[in-house]
């Protein structure tokens, strides 16, 4: 009897804590990251206004608004500040939807080993043609910061995904 | 021997490429068949890390978030005709079948509840459904209806329902009955429809959210609108086939043309076959009158000599063999229209 309730708080254990991790960011640079999408609802003058909304009515084909919001919580200042985002499995990164002010966007379209702009990324076939890399090639979206990060300096970066 | 060989190497090329091809077609398939859309349940996550350096120390940090949320399903059907063109039938004609294919395309497992409506006013018939089965699911990998034998497809009770995972699809047999006495190229068209058993999803508007209904949670009636139907079109194609008969020389043994006894008649039978669709193995057989004697060797099927014996594949005429006393002509499958021409002789006793 005494085994199985400690095998069960083991399996709490083990249960909450991914999700702990999962719900905060530690350290000098705080991240918060949410997945919306958008809908077009009528405002109270009757005028179609387009609403964000929480994630929760995703299908195939939606398009979904990854923001992540950064603030260097600590007393020191962060340097070199390098945001770096996969594009989640089952999606594909929507074109120039990347966004964040204060940052040198780049993408990888090799699992994240080398990054550039989008003119300068190109596949090439096995007959050795380059190809200009399409979006649907994006696997990693990177930003970096360009100025130092002073505490309680924030900001955010996002991008947009299609469901597959 | 050498050249033996060489066409076995080419028959061994000929499979393997034929082999290639298939996986090739398979692995197409197969992508194809997954590209369509991501499971409902999928849980999705969007982790995002930031590395810095603090002050002049140049140790790098780390800090990570992620952020999860499900794919929510998605109800969609279509129902697409196979046929590619009008199904041939004769009138009257039993348990004739039209070939659909019901596509689950949204992306979790769904029930769909099959129907037929025969009563389509745009046609010029009414087919109808036939008893006692006329819907029948392909399920035992030969392709086309079995309904009989070892391994049949499965019988569907008419509004009976099939289930199908999200991207997969089902071939449908549906079976009509076709009424007498129809003109030829009169069409008859039957509604195939499929749609989604789940509470309120059929016939509601695309973005319909139905709580509790898909997997691990809310379902979506996409643009389908959850049902899918078609038209499958039967079209009746009845050749006719008309003959006609005559005497077109008589020669007396006087160097007349009257009948007098060994008097050489021709006879010639005209096949006229009018309409559309094929007269399937059709054979003239004309028995030798009464009081007169077969000519050997004179049948002709336009103007070309052919041989007394039952000699296939010389010919397709025999006499007195497959019928006593007659002349048989198998002029086998005949396209419509078409018209052939039997000739033969007989001297009056």
């Amino acid at each position: 009897m005494k085994v199985r309730s400690t095998l069960i708080i083991w399996m709490a254990l083990v249960i909450a804590l991914p999700a702990a991790a999962l719900a905060q960011s530690s350290g000098h640079i705080q991240l918060t990251s949410k997945a919306q999408i958008e809908k077009e609802v009528f405002g109270t003058e009757g005028r179609k206004e387009v609403k964000r909304l929480p994630a929760t009515k995703v299908v195939p084909g939606s398009e979904v608004i990854f923001t992540t919001a950064y603030e260097n919580v600590s007393k020191e200042t962060a340097e070199k500040a390098v945001i770096t985002n996969p594009v989640p499995e089952h999606m594909i990164y929507s074109e120039n939807s990347a966004r964040g002010a204060g940052t040198r966007i780049t993408f990888s379209i090799d699992n994240g080993q080398s990054f550039n702009v989008p003119a300068k990324l190109f596949i090439v076939d096995a007959a050795g043609r380059k190809f200009p890399a399409r979006s649907e090639d994006y696997t990693h979206i990177r930003w970096q910061i360009r100025k130092p990060l002073p505490s309680g300096a924030k900001g955010e970066v996002s991008f947009r995904a299609i469901l597959k | 021997m050498l050249r033996l060989k060489e066409e076995t190497k080419q028959a061994t090329a000929l499979v393997v490429g034929w082999m290639a091809l298939v996986l090739c077609l398979f692995g197409w398939w197969a992508t194809a068949a997954l590209a369509l859309g991501t499971a409902a349940g999928t849980a999705i996550t969007n982790t995002v890390t930031v590395d810095y350096t603090l002050g002049s120390d140049p140790t790098v940090h780390t800090s990570t978030t992620s952020d999860a949320f499900n794919v929510v399903e998605i109800i969609d059907v279509t129902v697409t005709w196979q046929d590619g063109t009008n199904v041939a039938v004769n009138t009257p004609q039993t348990n004739a079948p039209l070939t659909f294919q019901v596509t689950n395309t949204g992306n979790g497992p769904e029930d769909f509840r099959l129907t037929a409506d025969h009563n389509i006013s745009a046609d010029d018939f009414d087919p109808t459904p036939s008893a006692p089965v006329a819907l029948w699911l392909e399920s035992n990998g030969t392709i086309g209806l079995q309904i009989t034998g070892g391994a049949t497809d499965t019988p569907i009770v008419m509004g009976g329902s099939i289930t199908l995972n999200g991207d997969a699809s089902a071939i449908i047999y549906l079976l009509s009955d076709i009424p007498g006495s129809l003109a030829d190229t009169q069409q008859g068209h039957v509604q195939m429809m499929a749609e989604a058993v789940t509470p309120g999803a059929a016939g509601s508007a695309a973005g319909t959210e139905l709580p509790g209904a898909g997997v691990g949670g809310n379902a979506i009636v996409g643009s389908t609108n959850a049902d899918g139907a078609t038209l499958g079109r039967y079209e009746v194609s009845a050749p006719q086939v008309v003959l006609s008969k005559s005497i077109i020389q008589m020669q007396d043994p006087y160097g007349g043309s009257q009948p007098y006894t060994s008097a050489q008649v021709t006879y010639r039978i005209q096949v006229e076959v009018t309409g559309s669709g094929m007269a399937e193995t059709l054979v003239i057989t004309d028995a030798i009158p009464a009081n007169t004697t077969f000519v050997a060797g004179s049948i002709t099927l336009d103007s070309i000599s052919q041989t007394d014996a039952d000699d296939p594949p010389t010919d397709n005429t025999d006499f007195n063999i497959t019928t006593p006393n007659a002349v048989t002509v198998d002029l086998g499958d005949t396209a419509a229209p078409a018209t052939r021409f039997i000739e033969f002789s007989v001297t009056i006793d």
